[in-house]
């Protein structure tokens, strides 16, 4: 019943106001007798047919109140068949008056419909992707008051550096013109209950929920005392956490979980939606001590809110007076070093606003495309429609109410096709979701929503009078008494107006297409060129995950190599698997570490501008596993361990820039980096080995330095397991080999290295996927749009050809004519379309790969694909018209 | 062209005259009104709501019925029901329409279209 009450609610609110104050009640009583008496099914259908028929009438009787006063004769006003003529039932009128059109030429209605649809449907789907990643406020109060702050060495390249806890403090307490706090992401290991379970989670100072504008709804953020070595083990937790964990228990404060092994008390519990930074689930303070890591010890990134009175440029300003500041206090520590503002939203969407921008760009083509197709058809239509025209204009139809009419049309297809896109967009956002890079930000946000609604409906009436105004006027236009004597057939000859608007548009289209096949065809080039990079390391078959070990349970270097000898022991009994190995650090994979070093030949350089290389400390197993081949010199063996000699590999570029012109085998370097066991001696290099390219399959290879593991005995490894095809998926039985070594530790960033290697493609393969998509829809609309353009004119130049068949031209003579003429728009078009892509292939120059955006084979190749599908798409109603015998062409009186 | 020719004048609508009809003998409520026409035609007229106010608004402004100033007895008055009474224009009204359909009823016995009633 009260589903039913609101319904008759909705009904009588879509009533003028008087009216329903007037009537409202009564009305109400009315329906809900009815309802109870009802007795068949067509109780809602009667309501229906009556609000439809009384709600406009009641509207009209407020819009034009008193017209009808007592001198109007009752009589004929309510005598049947007097009707208002100037009434939404008018208009009514005219949109049936137009679907009716529209039904009687269905293919036409059917084609231009889904055309506009799959260009709004295109567009509606791309543009909530951009709505959702970079239109959408980040959900914080002012949030253009956020920054990140990044340390800067322009010597070194270095524009996104991150900051050690001192330069955070400096920060925290000197600027003001903004309030800061630091992060580290991170993630922690929840022990205590059931398996163990890896959470993201931050590593922050005090301040981040203040710094953001957020408050926690029980308890308190983190404090400056605690976030200090040997601080109390306090932790902020997630609201999504509390609700699982805890049932959202108020008494959860002071209550204590156990992570990685040890008791933390919760002192606070964030609001709802709240995970920054990405994902977090837990804050824990940073426990840094800063006697072993001070200044040059950087790892963590700083957000700001600037004042609401401050510029950035005021900030940016401050910032630098404390860097000189600094670089006076701590000489030779902060040569060449900065620091920049960034705002927030740069640093969430920067990476991807070009190529975003980019698929906005390519679907509006689309869209153009698809328009200019629309309004072609429209044209071809409206002269086959000139008689109606004329005979509704000699009937004392006005101009103004002509073009009214057309339009009506074209809004009515541009509704439908508006419908359909949204239908499109709804199915194919998923689709494009699934298909997006992980990398993407903010996917989660990505949804249809309002914004995007209010977009596809400006599109849609951008659309519409982009191919309904021109063939709305031109019809209008037609002169009464040539078309009727022309018995409605309207004329094709090639030179009226009619057809300049056709070329036009045709120019248009082919000039979009070749855009749009340029840049999928730069894209596809980009992808062959990424696969084909040597990377140096097998990636088949290579199952790669990450243990850290709870330090509580593994307290010494050693006990951490024990547990990974072991583990690589019973790993390698796997029936299948072929080699194990492990790595601080493996190929596309987090947990870089990179430091400094000296060269014992030659002389120390001066503090600070030491040289640099990525240091990766590796088990013996890890080159076999990664089928890496040795260059010169030995391989790291099991016998390397700590106490016994310390001991190097290098890389070959690292060899070829640090030792150009000797062997390094038998140098010694000192590593200014350690992990587990101190660096005590120097360490001998024994051995070269290939290239790698590990950051990213885009970045060429680095000076690498490898260690063996174990004279390192990190905490943490990557694990990286290679097995043959037989076992098609080894991670079952290499989970249960974890637990049966440790059954309370995680493996996380499970993942096979392939899935690692494509990730550093980058967004390329999403973006070319879609825009071939765009580049393939595109021709095809243009080559749909050509084809019926010419088969439309040869249709109106049979009686032509037939003459000039009959007076002697063949077969191969009128397949040259039609050829012609229809490849001179299409000759345009390319002419543009390369012009066009000067201009506009630089947008792409962050996404491609060894390609130039001006490659010229890759535009010679466009350009022969687009000419050709042209071409068969001229040649099809060519070829036809060549094939009528000429008396038949004669006799087909017009 | 149109039947006035035959019939001195053209119909009224539906909703109308049956409004009409239904008041012709007492003031009603507009709930009053659709049960009377459904009554009266065995439920063969069946006026919507929409329709049903629509009418009587437009019948209101232009003086064919009007609403009485004294509401009936207390008691069996319900406050948000509003009567209607026909008024002397609209009994004019319903006069002219009544003798229209009497001319036309008069033209189809003369025809013989339906066959007679047998008698009772």
């Amino acid at each position: 019943m009260t589903t039913t009450m609101r319904v008759f609610r909705f009904l009588l609110w879509l009533y003028p106001p008087s009216f329903r104050r007037r009537f409202g009640p009564e009305m109400m009583a009315l329906l809900q007798h009815r309802w109870t008496l009802q007795t068949t099914g067509s109780f809602w259908w009667s309501v229906a047919k009556d609000a439809a028929r009384t709600i406009p009438a009641a509207w009209m009787g407020v819009i034009r109140p008193g017209i009808r006063t007592y001198r109007t004769p009752f009589a004929a006003m309510y005598r049947r068949g007097e009707r208002d003529r100037l009434s939404l039932g008018g208009l009514f009128r005219d949109i049936r008056f137009a679907l009716r059109n529209l039904r009687r030429t269905p293919a036409f209605t059917i084609v231009a419909v889904a055309t506009l649809g799959l260009g709004v449907g295109a567009n509606a789907a791309i543009f909530s992707v951009v709505n959702g990643v970079m239109l959408k406020p980040l959900p914080y109060p002012a949030p253009h008051q956020l920054a990140m702050i990044w340390q800067t060495d322009l010597e070194r390249g270095v524009s996104h550096g991150v900051m050690s806890q001192p330069d955070t403090r400096d920060i925290q307490t000197s600027m003001e013109s903004l309030r800061a706090a630091a992060f580290q992401r991170s993630t922690t290991t929840v022990t205590g209950s059931g398996d163990p379970e890896v959470v993201t989670a931050a590593r922050v100072t005090d301040g981040l929920l203040d710094v953001l504008g957020v408050a926690p709804v029980l308890g308190r953020d983190i404090r400056t005392e605690e976030s200090v070595s040997g601080g109390p083990r306090v932790v902020l937790i997630g609201n999504a956490f509390w609700q699982e964990r805890f049932g959202g228990r108020d008494e959860v404060l002071g209550a204590t979980i156990e992570l990685a092994g040890r008791p933390y008390e919760i002192v606070g519990v964030a609001p709802p939606a709240f995970d920054f930074p990405n994902g977090s689930q837990l804050w824990l303070p940073l426990y840094v001590n800063t006697e072993e890591c001070g200044r040059g010890c950087n790892f963590l990134r700083v957000i700001a809110r600037l004042d609401p009175d401050a510029t950035p440029e005021a900030a940016e300003a401050e910032l630098s007076t404390l860097v000189a500041r600094l670089r006076e206090a701590y000489p030779g520590e902060y040569t060449g070093t900065g620091f920049r503002l960034e705002p927030l939203t740069e640093t969430v969407y920067g990476d991807v606003r070009a190529g975003l921008l980019m698929l906005l760009g390519a679907v509006g083509i689309v869209l153009l495309i698809a328009c200019a197709n629309v309004a072609n058809l429209l044209l071809v239509r409206a002269s086959t429609r000139t008689g109606e025209v004329a005979v509704r204009a000699a009937l004392g139809a006005s101009r103004g109410r002509l073009i009214g009419q057309l339009l009506l049309e074209a809004t009515v297809l541009a509704v439908l096709g508006g419908v359909v896109g949204l239908g499109l967009a709804r199915a194919g956002l998923g689709f494009l979701l699934r298909l997006a890079p992980s990398t993407l930000p903010r996917a989660d946000e990505i949804t249809i929503d309002t914004t995007v609604l209010l977009f596809a409906l400006g599109t849609v009436t951008v659309v519409t009078f982009l191919f309904g105004l021109a063939p709305a006027f031109r019809l209008s236009r037609v002169p009464v008494a040539e078309a009727l004597n022309h018995g409605g057939r309207g004329g094709s000859g090639g030179n009226s107006p009619q057809s300049w608007a056709r070329s036009a548009l045709l120019v248009g289209e082919v000039g979009m297409s070749l855009m749009l096949l340029f840049g999928a065809g730069l894209l596809l080039r980009t992808f062959s060129e990424l696969n084909a990079v040597e990377l140096g390391f097998d990636h088949q078959q290579v199952l790669t995950f990450v243990i850290a070990l709870p330090d509580i349970r593994y307290e010494t270097p050693t006990d951490a190599v024990l547990f990974f000898d072991t583990l690589e022991e019973q790993l390698r009994g796997i029936p299948g698997v072929e080699a194990v190995g492990g790595a601080v650090g493996s190929p596309m994979g987090g947990n870089n570490v990179a430091g400094s070093f000296e060269m014992l030949d030659r002389p120390p350089p001066p503090s600070g501008r030491e040289e640099v290389a990525r240091v990766r400390y590796v088990t013996s197993g890890y080159f076999d596993a990664l089928r890496i081949p040795m260059l010169n010199g030995r391989a790291i063996s099991p016998a390397d361990r700590y106490g016994t000699a310390s001991v190097a590999l290098v890389s070959e570029s690292f060899a070829a820039r640090y030792y150009p012109d000797k062997n390094p085998v038998g140098e010694q370097l000192e590593l200014h980096v350690s992990l587990g066991y101190p660096e005590h001696e120097p360490r001998t290099i024994v051995g070269v080995v290939k290239d790698i390219r590990s950051a990213s399959v885009r970045r060429e290879p680095q000076p690498e330095v490898y260690v063996p593991y174990a004279q390192s005995g990190a905490g943490f490894l990557t694990v990286v397991v290679q097995s043959n095809p037989s076992l098609s998926d080894p991670l079952p039985a290499v989970r249960a080999t974890v637990r049966q070594v440790d059954a309370n530790i995680a493996m996380r960033d499970v993942e096979t290295l392939t899935t690692a290697v494509e990730r550093s493609f980058g967004p390329a393969r999403f973006y070319l996927f879609l825009l071939m998509i765009f580049a393939g829809v595109a021709v095809a609309l243009a080559a749909i749009g050509l084809y019926g353009v010419i088969a439309y004119l040869v249709s109106g130049r049979t009686r032509e050809i037939g003459i000039r068949m009959a007076l002697g031209a063949n077969g191969r003579n009128v397949v040259r004519m039609v050829l012609v003429q229809g490849l001179r728009p299409a000759a345009i078009g390319v002419a543009l379309g390369i012009a066009g892509t000067l201009v506009g292939s630089r947008v792409l120059t962050s996404l491609l790969f060894n390609v130039t955006p001006w490659d010229v084979a890759t535009l010679t190749a466009a350009t022969g694909i687009l000419l050709g599908v042209v071409v068969v798409a001229i040649l099809l109603p060519a070829s036809r018209a060549s094939k009528i015998p000429p008396v038949e062409a004669l006799k087909l009186e017009r | 062209m149109s039947p006035k020719g035959a019939t001195g004048a053209k119909p009224l609508t539906s909703s109308v005259f049956h409004i009409l009809l239904a008041l012709a003998d007492e003031e009603r409520h507009g709930l009053g009104i659709a049960e009377e026409v459904e009554r009266r035609t065995g439920g063969a007229v069946e006026i919507g709501p929409g329709t049903l106010y629509n009418a009587i608004r437009k019948m209101l402004e232009s003086g064919l019925i009007e609403e009485p100033a004294n509401r009936p007895d207390p008691e069996h008055d319900d406050p948000r029901r509003r009567y209607y009474r026909i008024t002397r224009i609209g009994r004019k009204l319903l006069e002219e329409e009544a003798r229209r359909l009497d001319r036309v009823l008069a033209a189809v016995r003369d025809k013989a279209v339906l066959p007679e009633r047998p008698a009772v």
